[in-house]
């Protein structure tokens, strides 16, 4: 299954962004259809706002509905019904780092991850087949695996921020991180 | 950044793979299947760990470059305010990389460090002994053990420049391990991703508190090798922290108590540039304030915003 990458800064600009997809052999491409691929922005962007609530939260997961003794679930309850019902329920509820699957488009899964100075590591997962309309069956996720994907980004992006010659928020325009990306994209997402 | 045109779809083949990395303007770079027999690329930047390592900048190298810092503002700035808000641009991209850099450092469990020593020492121990590199917390114990939080007297400030002093150390790692060339692919890969030793992230500071006391312990502590003095609210406003110290390292060979408030905006504007980073925007402001044998103590006072105390009452202040 594809995926697209994309880390988001502060002002909602993108930092960086990549595709995955795998090859099989002679195969054709199983990566995004043309169509949407450049939908992609526009989804990713669109549970931006879903982040944005999510970052703020004591506990960033629905793991709260079952939960009942959290001292802070009166003040999260509502405000996470919006996003919350959307995640995937196996989020380590101690970890507000990795926020899990936060939103879903037509069987497109979106997941997400937060940086401590506030960039957004977000993916858009798809089916194998996403090219045609009739999947209805959604992406399922690999927490793990995502959160280790994201960790490793996650290393990988402080690593550019040490760079002095880079200014935090400028695109990051290294064919060594992306070459780094790609082989963890590997590692982790199409096994 | 906005004078470049930026093309109007993926889709044009002709803009594809114009350059190796990632193209803004072009958008992303879908996977290529020659790219699974492609050797990777390497880089100094990329194939270092983030893990402490354990150097220092001597204090006199350090007050060096802070002077001619200093001294090319002074010719630039017509006014003080002037010269105190570049000094604070300064620090302001220090602290935001700080912000990110000590928090990853502090989620390495403390169980993946074997050592105390952790300088020069540590790449041979870290061939020998498969558990690999230096964890944060050795080394802070280390910090306060040399340093009993009076300030420190020309021990020498921590590295700012993490590139400079960091390709240092590789270099001496790279060395040492030289002897064997199966050990050195060994020791390279170790050392190269600290994600396998994180079992958890530290989770994100939510409130000011917490970040407030994350400046006071770990940020002072990298920086000047010990805890800041003090961390007070202010008592009259409710958006009012301060954090204070007694001798300010950087600072203390300047004269004229004026001078030395505005030479302390550098300080000022790394604590600014963490918070406003982490979600608090906020403003940050040194004064001087002599207490008893401390002439010099400061004070770092920090103006959070408005919007970030109404976050904090609306997340986190119901009953």
């Amino acid at each position: 299954m594809p995926q697209y990458f994309a880390i988001i800064g502060h002002k909602d600009n993108p930092i960086y962004e990549a595709e995955f997809s795998i090859q099989q052999g002679n195969q054709k491409n199983l990566g995004f259809s043309q169509e949407l691929k450049e939908m992609n922005p526009f989804i990713l962007h669109a549970s931006l706002d879903i982040i944005e609530d999510l970052q703020w939260q004591v506990v960033p997961s629905n793991s709260q509905y079952t939960n009942g003794n959290n001292s802070d679930n009166g003040s999260n309850f509502s405000i996470s019904s919006t996003g919350g019902f959307l995640r995937s329920k196996t989020v380590n509820n101690t970890d507000n780092c990795y926020l899990g699957k936060v939103d879903h488009f037509y069987g497109l899964a979106i997941t997400a991850y937060i940086s401590y100075g506030g960039m957004k590591f977000v993916m858009i997962h798809g089916t194998s087949n996403s090219g045609g309309s009739n999947t209805s069956a959604s992406v399922v996720i690999d927490d793990s695996a995502c959160r280790s994907f994201y960790q490793e980004i996650h290393e990988l992006y402080i690593k550019t921020l040490m760079n002095p010659f880079y200014r935090a928020g400028d695109p990051i325009s290294s064919p060594v991180f992306d070459s780094r990306v790609r082989s963890l994209a590997r590692k982790y997402l199409n096994k | 950044m906005s004078q470049d045109i930026i093309y109007t779809s993926t889709s044009d083949e002709s803009f594809k793979n114009r350059s190796t990395g990632y193209e803004y303007t072009v958008g992303p770079k879908p996977s290529l299947p020659d790219e699974c027999n492609r050797s990777p690329l390497t880089s100094k930047l990329y194939s270092e760990s983030l893990n402490t390592k354990r150097h220092e900048v001597s204090l006199s190298a350090m007050t060096f470059l802070f002077q001619e810092m200093i001294s090319s503002l002074h010719k630039e700035c017509k006014t003080v305010t002037e010269f105190e808000t570049k000094l604070s641009n300064y620090g302001e991209s220090i602290g935001s990389r700080l912000l990110e850099l000590l928090n990853f450092r502090s989620s390495i469990s403390p169980g993946s460090s074997s050592r105390t020593s952790t300088f020069l020492t540590s790449s041979t121990s870290v061939l020998s002994s498969q558990t690999s590199a230096p964890g944060t917390n050795a080394n802070y114990t280390n910090n306060t053990n040399n340093n009993n939080g009076g300030g420190s007297t020309g021990n020498g400030t921590r590295s700012r420049s993490n590139t400079g002093a960091s390709s240092k150390d590789y270099a001496s790692s790279i060395k040492t391990s030289n002897r064997d060339s199966s050990d050195r692919h060994h020791h390279h890969h170790q050392v190269e991703s600290l994600t396998s030793q994180i079992s958890k992230m530290r989770r994100r500071d939510l409130k000011i508190l917490d970040i407030l006391q994350f400046i006071h312990g770990t940020l002072w502590s990298y920086l000047f090798n010990h805890v800041s003095d003090d961390l007070v609210k202010s008592s009259e406003r409710n958006n009012e922290y301060m954090i204070i110290d007694n001798q300010p390292p950087l600072t203390q060979f300047i004269s004229g108590p004026n001078n030395r408030i505005s030479c302390d905006y550098f300080i000022c504007g790394i604590i600014k540039g963490f918070l406003t980073n982490a979600g608090f925007r906020c403003k940050v402001t040194a004064h001087e304030m002599p207490q008893g044998q401390f002439e010099n103590r400061t004070v770092y006072l920090i103006q959070f915003d408005n919007q970030v105390l109404e976050r904090e009452a609306i997340r986190f202040d119901q009953p």
